[in-house]
């Protein structure tokens, strides 16, 4: 057995004889209301692993998958168990048997031949974005935006200049920061990555983070397997709502949306009022769901369920952005460009938060 | 046959299996895997894990087997329909091949309802998820059966709204798993048990039958009391139209501490006697009221999460933990005597409402148990149990690691026998268990109490022994001195027994409506004592 | 003597007009005499008429549960008369409800409820006892309240006694009052009535009845309120403040004889259309969603049996002799 599940194994155990207290804050569990899918099902497939009381099979590692990682379980649990970190290391359980799910084999063999789990060359996308003259800030945009969102990453560039706060691509953004080898349960090629990943990154002082997962696993994951970063982290929306304050006095957006809190900036890093900050002068009104800040739902983007279910995922994203506004007329707007992306899947209208910033500091 | 042999023959009447090795499903079952997929549009699964997901319910007999790597039996196959015609199919395929049909909400019962103990089909109704908007002119709510009761409490809090059911499973229960077990929020003094919110059923009958009850007034007798609290034996809930309150625009906590429980149990009566209805009446026992403490602020302890305990943390203190557990609670009746010392109850009401009503209520409650000699401790213990309120669910945990078992049993009883049935099921139970006790859902002709017990023994099988002994120690005890088989637990397989003891003749009609609406017997065969 | 009548034996007898009067003075008379009838294809409700003179035994008050053993022979309104010594009543029925027994009162189109403080309607009897179509007893717990099942008093309740015969039951009593008042409001419309009167009963209020008059564009209410006088002096209050949050004000009308007319089980929503049509009434068991209306009003007439819902019909299989009549 591995050290990671001993590790774990009071986690494991605490849900196994837990009445499913959150129960209801599963976010695949209720859109695959499946009891196997739920946190208890899923954490007793990692007892009954962790004890040997049970191999592994096809069925309990897609369980062991069926996890985006959100900690919204967490919120409810008065042990503060920490389901997702010992879901992702029973994930670990699943490389080794070779039982992952189909989506996160191929994101790890595309990973293992590109360093990133989208198979591109980021180098040139981050060329093409490199500052020309000084600047402040050192942005890594993370690879889900350069590849998927690339105009995304122009409109961070855009809004940071008009705030007083001008950033560049920072060089190092042509690496992934590994979450995807976290996530997929590749915790040794993982830990190997994240020092590397330490060491590019150590004559960069400072860098500003576009993606919250990404800045969740610079912050959160890298110590919790002992790599230690010499960069201080900070995320895109810190830097901005610390310039709100220069930002052009321009009238706000005649326009209501509705604001998720992304699960890894929220939950993972703690920051609620930075966007709401921001959200707040950009537009003349903002609504929010039921449950908000810590206790708020997934977008379904992380812990690779788009890869390994991804219906899942898009039911997930689907509930969520009905749960903060009903109104098809109302978009969604988010600081985390893989929760945009995953209601842009679902259907429903949606901006990132930084898009709107452009729209509104350029009056459109 | 010696007691302990028929006991320790109870467990393995069920069929606990190794969770390593399930039995293969029944050969009728796999046959009708074509019939089911096609039901439920293929959603269907025979998997071993999914099977094991469903193999057991929050019965506490599970845990002890789960701490030796065993479940109880499971069902063959699962299914999960998402319209009533889906069920509806999924029952004639059931009648037709002659397969169990187990309906299963969010598995928060703990007294064995949804364990397929004749394997069959579990027929998940979570897919009956939808709320719609609040009517505000009827004051009433269409909600599908799957809901989970926290995911709904939120939604109509969200709009100004509140169904006033909150059970302590609140985040672990659906909306169908209340209906059918009849059970009650933490502020049934005020909103009513879940039979009183609900206006209308719809639910699939086991002829196959889909109906909708209708909503007073109406000629005849009403069908939902007959169908809520059926625990699936005579139909499967698929959704409800339940009535919903404005958000409370006032609240008052008031605790009292009287110089012993029939002081305290007679403030209660009186507080009903006098048309007071607080959403909110406790009363703890003396032991209870020392355990719990005096309240005081809410504060949120240190907690280290398990993943993160120490090496010492993970294996040297639960082994410690373990050990001690058997030195006292193995000696349950020591510890019991010992809890006699105490003599203090303590109350806790919680009003709420328009805000001058509650205040008003609590004020004339606070008269009265004032002139009962009630010590005033203010509003700081309810406060703290409302912060708390849940807490007690997470412990099992803990309780089921130190090698414990846990559980609890809730009756209800007339004022003239609450409290002999309180001291009778106290004693019956102490041999076995260490007992703790509050009283709560009051009404003006009686409360329910609410036993905790805690145990443990030398080794598993003892421990187990004394699981069964207690409760059958306990139930006769309290069903002899005048209480019921359940205030809001339901009977499942764990008070099935019971049930039928206590019904007498009533068990003949209760298994007429069985045959008139699952001629088959094919809904939830074994639970509430009817046979299959 | 009819051939019927004597296969029934001591407890059956002829009457004026031909018919046979089935008086059983207990359950185990009353299932023999359904046996008898079942022998004779004989139907109670068509060949025999049931009469609960026999079933007349009171037994003593319990005090604390404020509950009291009564056969369901006994007419409410003697009950409530006898239960004044004991300082308790059965509490705000309708007038036309404490002229019933206890056992049509529970069997009949009341279905036995009542509503209690906080507006929800409940059994007026804890326990009962009966006799089933198949000559069984059913007799329920008498816990306040059970999970451990379903509810099989659903039989008996509403049920016309097609399903089942009641004989006795525990009835619950609430303490006599101490004061006894009436305060009257005039409220802008048939909806602000509507919105105060509902909002005080789910807030708490207790109101024995209600004359509503709907008079030259407004709504005038006189309520009656018993109870301790604390109790009274929180409902006054009360109805103060939620009619004065729908607009209207006290009134100093004196209290006006309501119309005599026919009980009906009403929604709010048809109380509502019935003032707004210009119609005053009598309201009773004021609950959360249904009151007892006397006047024009739609809703469910309480004074004669009518047909029964489809799915009610579905529980006549019970009865598969159809001893007990059938439908009405």
């Amino acid at each position: 057995m591995s050290d990671a599940l001993l590790r774990h194994a009071p986690a494991y155990t605490t849900c196994a004889y837990c009445p499913k207290m959150c129960r209801f804050a599963c976010p695949v569990a209720e859109a695959a209301p499946s009891e196997s899918l739920s946190t208890w099902g899923k954490m007793v497939a990692g007892h009954l692993v962790q004890t040997q009381q049970r191999p592994l099979d096809e069925d309990a590692a897609r369980a062991l998958h069926a996890c985006t990682g959100c900690m919204r379980c967490s919120t409810f649990c008065k042990h503060e168990n920490q389901v997702g970190p010992a879901l992702f290391a029973a994930r670990g359980a699943t490389v080794e048997a070779g039982l992952q799910p189909r989506g996160a084999a191929t994101t790890l063999a595309t990973f293992t031949q590109s360093q990133n789990p989208f198979g591109r060359e980021l180098a040139t996308l981050v060329a093409a974005r490199r500052a020309l003259g000084p600047v402040k800030f050192q942005l890594f945009p993370g690879c889900s935006a350069l590849v998927k969102a690339p105009a995304l990453v122009d409109d961070v560039l855009e809004v940071a200049r008009r705030f007083g706060a001008p950033m560049g691509v920072a060089r190092v953004s042509s690496r992934c920061c590994g979450y995807p080898l976290y996530a997929a349960g590749a915790h040794d090629a993982f830990r190997e990555h994240a020092a590397a990943m330490a060491d590019a990154m150590s004559h960069v002082p400072e860098l500003t983070v576009l993606d919250p997962g990404c800045a969740l696993t610079f912050l959160k994951v890298y110590p919790a397997f002992g790599v230690k970063l010499q960069t201080r982290v900070h995320t895109l929306v810190e830097v901005l709502a610390d310039h709100l304050p220069h930002a052009p006095a321009t009238p706000p957006l005649d326009e209501v949306v509705g604001y998720h809190d992304a699960c890894h900036l929220g939950r993972g890093l703690g920051q609620y009022d930075q966007p709401r900050a921001l959200l707040h002068r950009a537009v003349r009104q903002v609504t929010e769901g039921a449950s908000v800040r810590r206790e708020g739902g997934c977008a379904g983007g992380g812990g690779l369920l788009p890869r390994t279910m991804p219906d899942v995922a898009v039911e997930v994203a689907r509930r969520q952005a009905a749960e903060v506004t009903p109104s098809p007329d109302v978009a969604v707007v988010t600081a985390c460009p893989t929760s945009r992306r995953m209601f842009e899947r679902a259907g429903k209208k949606s901006y990132d938060l930084v898009t709107l910033l452009r729209r509104w500091t350029e009056g459109t | 046959m010696s007691t302990d042999a028929r006991l320790s023959g109870l467990g393995s009447r069920w069929g606990a299996v190794p969770a390593g090795a399930l039995p293969p499903p029944r050969a009728k079952v796999l046959a009708a895997k074509g019939a089911l997929a096609e039901a439920v549009g293929g959603r269907v699964s025979f998997s071993d894990f999914d099977r094991l997901s469903y193999a057991r319910d929050l019965w506490p007999l599970a845990l002890l087997w789960i701490r030796q790597g065993k479940v109880p039996p499971p069902p063959d196959a699962i299914v999960w329909p998402g319209t009533e015609d889906e069920v509806a199919r999924v029952v004639r395929v059931a009648r037709d091949k002659r397969l169990a049909l187990i309906p299963y909400g969010a598995g928060s019962g703990v007294c064995g309802g949804a364990w397929a103990i004749h394997g069959g089909v579990t027929l998940d109704l979570k897919r009956f998820d939808s709320i719609g908007p609040v009517d505000e002119a009827r004051r009433c709510v269409d909600v599908g059966a799957g809901v989970m009761g926290e995911t709904l409490e939120r939604k109509l809090n969200f709009s100004g709204w509140t169904l006033g059911h909150f059970p302590s499973s609140i985040y672990c229960s659906s909306v169908g798993g209340w209906i059918a077990a009849r059970s009650a929020g933490q502020l049934s003094s005020r909103y009513g048990k879940i039979e009183d919110m609900v206006l209308s059923l719809r639910a699939v009958l086991g002829t196959g039958e889909q109906l909708i009850t209708p909503e007073r007034p109406f000629s005849g007798p009403d069908l939902a009391p007959l169908l809520i609290g059926s625990e699936g034996t005579l139909c499967a809930f698929t959704g409800a139209r339940l009535r919903v309150f404005p958000l409370p625009e006032g609240r008052v906590f008031h605790g009292f501490e009287f110089a012993s429980v029939e002081e305290g149990l007679e403030a209660i009566r009186l507080v009903f006697r006098e048309g007071l209805r607080p959403a909110v009446v406790r009363l703890y026992d003396p032991f209870d009221t020392a355990f719990v403490g005096k309240g005081g602020k809410a504060r949120h302890a240190p907690v280290t999460p398990p993943s993160l305990r120490s090496a010492m943390e993970r294996s040297f203190l639960p082994m410690m933990l373990r050990q001690v557990t058997k030195q006292t609670l193995g000696r349950p009746k020591v510890m019991n005597q010992l809890q006699r010392v105490f003599r203090k109850s303590r109350l806790i009401l919680m009003f709420e409402g328009e805000a001058k009503r509650a205040e008003a209520d609590d004020r004339a409650a606070t008269m009265l148990c004032r002139k009962l000699g009630g010590d005033d401790l203010g509003e700081a213990p309810g406060r703290a149990w409302l912060a708390r309120r849940y807490d007690v669910s997470y412990r099992m945990s803990r309780l089921i690691d130190a090698g414990t078992f846990a559980d609890t049993m809730e009756i209800a009883a007339p004022w003239e026998r609450v409290h002999e049935v309180y001291e009778r099921v106290h004693a019956a139970a102490s041999p076995y268990a260490f007992v703790l006790c509050h009283f709560s859902h009051a009404y003006a002709d009686g409360c329910s109490l609410y036993f905790s017990f805690v145990g443990s023994g030398g080794d598993e099988q003892e421990i187990e022994q004394r699981y069964h002994q207690l409760w059958r120690a306990a139930l006769a005890a309290a069903v002899s001195a005048g209480g019921n088989v359940s205030h809001h637990h339901g009977v499942g397989l764990l008070k099935a027994q019971a049930l039928q003891d206590a019904l007498g003749d009533g068990r003949h009609a209760l298994a007429a409506l069985k045959a008139l609406f699952d001629p088959d017997g094919v809904m939830n065969p074994g639970k509430l004592g009817l046979s299959s | 003597m009819s051939s019927l009548a004597d296969a029934l034996g001591p407890v059956a007898r002829d009457t004026a007009d031909g018919g046979v009067l089935l008086a059983p003075g207990d359950e185990r008379a009353l299932a023999n005499a359904l046996h008898v009838l079942a022998d004779q294809g004989a139907r109670l409700n068509r060949d025999a008429t049931l009469s609960r003179e026999r079933l007349t035994e009171v037994g003593p008050v319990e005090p604390r549960s404020m509950t009291l053993e009564v056969g369901a022979g006994v007419v409410l309104q003697r009950l409530d008369d006898r239960l004044r010594t004991f300082g308790l009543t059965v509490g705000p029925l309708s007038p036309s409800a404490m002229q019933l027994t206890l056992g049509d009162f529970l069997e009949g189109p009341f279905a036995g409820l009542r509503a209690i403080p906080g507006g929800r309607l409940e059994p007026l009897c804890t326990r009962l006892v009966a006799v089933l179509a198949d000559g069984r007893r059913l007799e329920t717990s008498e816990a306040p309240r059970s999970a451990a099942g379903p509810d099989l008093s659903a039989l008996v309740l509403g049920g016309h006694g097609r399903l089942g015969v009641v004989t006795r039951a525990r009835v619950r009593c609430f303490p006599l009052p101490e004061a006894d008042v009436r305060a009257t409001y005039s409220l802008p419309s048939p909806a602000a009535f509507v919105t105060a009167f509902t909002r005080a009963v789910a807030e708490g209020a207790w109101p024995w009845r209600v004359h509503v008059d709907p008079r030259s564009g407004r709504v005038v209410a006189e309520v009656r309120l018993a109870g301790s006088a604390g109790a009274v002096e929180r409902d006054r209050d009360l109805f103060g403040r939620c009619v004065d949050e729908a607009g209207g004000r006290p009134s100093g009308d004196a209290e006006r004889e309501g119309p005599v007319a026919v009980s009906h089980e009403s929604t709010w929503p048809a109380v509502q259309a019935s003032l707004e049509a210009g119609r005053a009434l009598q309201l009773f068991r004021l609950s959360l969603g249904t009151v007892v209306a006397r006047g024009d009003v739609d809703g469910l007439r309480l004074d004669e049996p009518t047909a029964w819902s489809s799915l009610g019909g579905r529980l006549l299989a019970l009865d598969p002799r159809g001893v007990l009549g059938g439908a009405p």
